[in-house]
């Protein structure tokens, strides 16, 4: 049985033993009367009470009638009423009701408002008007009590009734009402720490999917960790990987031709004094090895060069690398060339191409640009590269990786490297060419 | 499923509810002639006079029937004085209570102060035709609780001084005038009181049942406040009214005067109701007593701070709370109390007399008076009774209330005791009684006796 079917069951009887206790008060205040007047003790009765009693066969058709009103409205409510506006239209009405059937038992009985309030509570919502609801109920729970009542207003006792019956009547009657009246008090009771049980067990419910949320993220937080020292090392062993290879070739080509070129030289050092002829055939063996030797390195330092250089042509190139950013990052990137056509050696376009490619990479990544303008022109046979972004720029330059690495290409083409980072981010390289025109 | 036949049973229920509601409703839409319903009694002395007073009632209704087409009054006849009461509460806790109907003295603060009757100030007011003033004014307040007006006075009773007539004559002293004072009354009475027969015992008295309560309203006083919370019964005017009983009562030498001493023609005077003076002088034939004498009727003597003020007893009329038709029971209530022929047919066949002025002070009703019952009032007598006149005070719990206050003053009348002295322990007591809705403590009782 689900806690809500508790609650509901709890509710039903609730309902069934208030129409009990109404129809007993009702109906003994009915008799009672009727009794009364036909055994001619009305005066008696009469000076006893302070207010002229309802019609007696009035008295439980309306109680009855309004409580089954009562139980309408109650069956007919939705289960939440999301809108304020109904709750407060229902819960009205039934207060209305309420004090409807209080006043026709002469207040004899007002624990039916607990029924009202057993019964909003299942709309219960963090909203002021529905809070003030509930204190507006348990307030008028405490006012309508008879004790306080019957100081204010007249009203007539039970106890007033019940003094025509004998002292066994009238015990049985009253035991038969508390009894009644205590179940259902105890029953709103019960039904309040179920409430509150059922509550207790969602927010239980909720701290422990809370926890599990909690670890769950702390696992993701570890492995971004672990992710980025992946990556660290993957760059470090793509370092190392390069430097090997580097080394490889070096010593596959450089090495191999300086090795031969050493014992050949050896060789002709023993051999000058005995046959100049031969040491000369020597020095021209030697001079091939030298020569492959250099065709070796030029092909290991091909191998090196990008490979859009590779293929195209440096503006092409250039083209291609900026629109491929444009591509995946999204920022607007122009490229202006006022030197018209570029005729360059290949280490001049290998420099102009890194640093067009290192400056848009670093502009995106660090300086979150949106706009990059490239411009390559000269003065005399200086060539200049302006690259100048709209990102945040950065007050104090320090000098990574990627910056230090692209000074170190333009000196070693005796050229120059100025950074800004005032205004967005702002690179100027000048690079002396050996200019030629075709 | 069970909660599902539940529902089913509750909807059924409803169903059955709605429509009786509505057959009570159609029902109730379809009586076309609409009831006023009026609640009487009649008087059940040994006297023949009810008939003439249910043969106002009669006329009454002939007369509003006739004025109000469609509109039928239903009495419940043959209710008996001592039974109205207990008929009309007991009508009242079952709902059944009349539209409109008679309201005796006694039942009147109970009535008006549980909400039984309807606060007829608005009517009053809406009524142009209906004027306030033509009532005396005192008669009116009888109607009022909380100074709004409740019921009208049907017919009232004042209460006389009646007169031995042949006593005064043997005794050479003149009837007094209708202004006369305690100092003339207590003059006769000295005179009067006297041992006739020579055997040693006072048996000639000057006055039977002249209580406290008569002597302190002629002198002015004021018993209670109108809310019921407070008494006055140790004021000046009180106590010397006190006093002069005592002193009145002290000249028969501690004999107490019975009625026989009355009715054998031996006392000079004896308050009396005017309904008990015209049931006696109406039909002498039938009354055994006082026919061996002469006798007739002046009013109260006038205290010295007070006048010839004498107790008027109403029989009021008023419409229930609860009535469904208002204005016709107001219709019929006015040809009850304000229509001029039905009043002075009151004043003429019943035992009481009209509060309405132009009634009580015109020829008319007496030139009717004597020719239908041979009964002679002066007028001047009775116009000056009910200009003076009080009403008892109306609040709840009075005749509880006046008991006590009655036992307290017999006492301290009895007792050694000084009278002014016990009077205001009596007043501190009566006035807690009152505060507390009716509780004193046993301690204080005691302090009492």
């Amino acid at each position: 049985m689900s806690d809500n079917q508790t609650l509901s069951y709890i509710r039903t009887i609730m309902k069934n033993l208030n129409v009990l206790i109404i129809l007993l008060i009702s109906l003994v205040i009915m008799f009672t009367t009727y009794k009364i007047t036909d055994s001619y003790v009305s005066s008696e009765f009469w000076d006893k009470i302070r207010v002229v009693p309802m019609e007696p066969w009035k008295v439980p058709i309306i109680s009855i009638f309004s409580f089954l009103f009562l139980l309408f409205l109650m069956n007919k409510k939705e289960e939440k009423i999301e809108k304020d506006f109904y709750f407060f239209f229902y819960g009205t009405m039934e207060i209305l009701l309420c004090l409807n059937i209080m006043y026709v038992l002469n207040f004899n009985y007002n624990s039916i408002i607990l029924l009202v309030i057993a019964d909003l509570l299942v709309c219960w919502k963090n909203s002021k008007l529905r809070i003030s609801f509930f204190i507006i109920l348990f307030m008028l729970y405490v006012i309508t009590d008879f004790t306080l009542i019957s100081n204010n207003i007249s009203v007539i006792p039970l106890d007033t009734y019940l003094t025509y019956y004998n002292s066994d009547v009238r015990t049985t009657i009253i035991t038969i009402k508390s009894i009644l009246n205590s179940f259902n008090n105890l029953l709103f009771m019960f039904y309040m720490v179920w409430v509150i049980r059922v509550q207790i067990l969602e927010n239980e419910r909720i701290l422990l999917l809370n926890s599990r949320l909690d670890k769950a993220n702390e696992k993701l937080q570890k492995a971004n960790d672990q992710l980025e020292i992946y990556a660290k090392i993957t760059d470090k062993m793509a370092e190392t990987r390069e430097r090997n290879r580097l080394a490889r070739e070096i010593h596959d080509t450089l090495g191999h031709a300086l090795t031969g070129i050493i014992a050949g030289i050896d060789a002709c050092i023993t051999l000058i004094n005995y046959s100049p002829v031969k040491t000369k055939e020597q020095l021209q063996t030697i001079g091939n090895v030298a020569r492959n030797g250099i065709k070796d390195v030029r092909r290991s330092v091909n191998a090196l060069r990008p490979d859009a250089l590779e293929s195209l042509k440096l503006e092409d190139a250039l083209n291609q690398v900026i629109s491929e950013m444009q591509v995946v990052t999204n920022a607007k990137i122009t490229f202006e060339n006022k030197i018209g056509e570029l005729n360059f050696d290949e280490d001049e376009e290998d420099a102009i191409y890194r640093i067009v490619q290192e400056s848009v990479t670093n502009s995106i990544r660090h300086g979150k640009a949106t706009e990059i303008k490239i411009s390559l022109f000269s003065d005399l046979n200086i060539v200049i590269i302006k690259i100048k972004d709209n990102g945040v720029g950065c007050k104090d330059i320090q000098k990574g990786f990627g910056l230090r690495h692209m000074a170190e290409r333009i000196s070693m083409l005796n050229g120059k490297l100025q950074c800004d980072g005032n205004n967005g981010f702002t690179i100027i390289a000048k690079i002396p060419t050996r200019w030629r025109k075709k | 499923m069970m909660a599902r036949s539940i529902k089913k049973n509750l909807v059924f229920a409803e169903i059955i509810f709605i429509g009786m509601a509505a057959f009570i409703f159609c029902w109730k839409k379809t009586k076309q002639v609409k009831v006023i319903t009026f609640g009487m009694f009649i008087d059940n002395s040994w006297d023949s006079s009810d008939n003439n007073s249910t043969k106002v009632i009669e006329h009454a209704i002939k007369k509003f029937e006739k004025e109000h087409p469609g509109v039928r009054v239903k009495y419940e006849s043959g209710i008996c004085k001592n039974d109205y009461s207990e008929w009309l509460t007991g009508c009242f806790l079952k709902g059944t209570e009349p539209d409109v109907f008679f309201i005796s003295k006694d039942d009147f603060n109970a009535l008006s102060s549980k909400g039984a009757l309807l606060n007829i100030d608005k009517l009053i007011n809406k009524d142009r035709k209906f004027k306030k003033n033509a009532y005396y004014n005192s008669l009116l307040e009888s109607g009022q609780y909380k100074k709004k007006q409740y019921a009208i006075p049907y017919s009232c009773i004042p209460l006389l001084m009646c007169v031995n007539k042949t006593l005064l004559e043997r005794e050479g002293v003149e009837i007094p005038d209708n202004d006369w004072t305690w100092g003339d009354f207590h003059q006769i009475c000295r005179k009067v009181t006297k041992d006739k027969d020579r055997n040693g015992i006072v048996d000639q008295f000057g006055v039977y049942n002249y209580t406290w309560k008569d002597a302190a309203y002629s002198n002015g006083a004021l018993l209670f406040n109108e809310e019921g919370t407070n008494n006055y019964v140790s004021a000046r005017n009180v106590v010397n009214a006190v006093n002069f009983v005592y002193k009145i009562n002290s000249l028969t030498d501690g004999y107490n005067v019975s009625e026989k001493d009355f009715e054998k023609g031996n006392v000079a005077f004896s308050p009396m109701f005017l309904s008990d003076y015209r049931t006696y002088k109406t039909y002498p034939g039938k009354v055994v007593k006082y026919t061996n004498f002469e006798w007739t009727c002046i009013s109260m003597p006038a205290g010295p701070e007070g006048d010839n003020i004498s107790e008027i007893n109403t029989l009021l009329a008023g419409i229930s709370a609860r009535t469904q038709e208002k204005k016709l029971a107001w219709e019929f209530l006015k040809v009850l109390i304000y229509d001029k022929e039905i009043q002075t047919e009151v004043s003429v066949y019943s035992k009481g007399i009209s509060a309405i002025k132009d009634i009580v002070e015109s020829e008319k009703t007496y030139r009717l008076l004597e020719r239908e019952n041979q009964v002679h009032v002066k007028i001047q007598l009775l116009t000056d009774v009910m200009r003076k006149g009080v009403t008892i005070p109306k609040f709840e719990n009075y005749d509880e209330v006046f008991v006590m206050m009655n036992e307290g003053v017999m006492a301290a009348m009895n007792s050694d005791k000084n009278i002014n002295v016990s009077l205001i322990t009596l007043q501190a007591y009566i006035k807690n009684y009152m505060k507390n809705g009716g509780y004193n403590s046993v301690n204080e009782r005691k302090l009492i006796e």
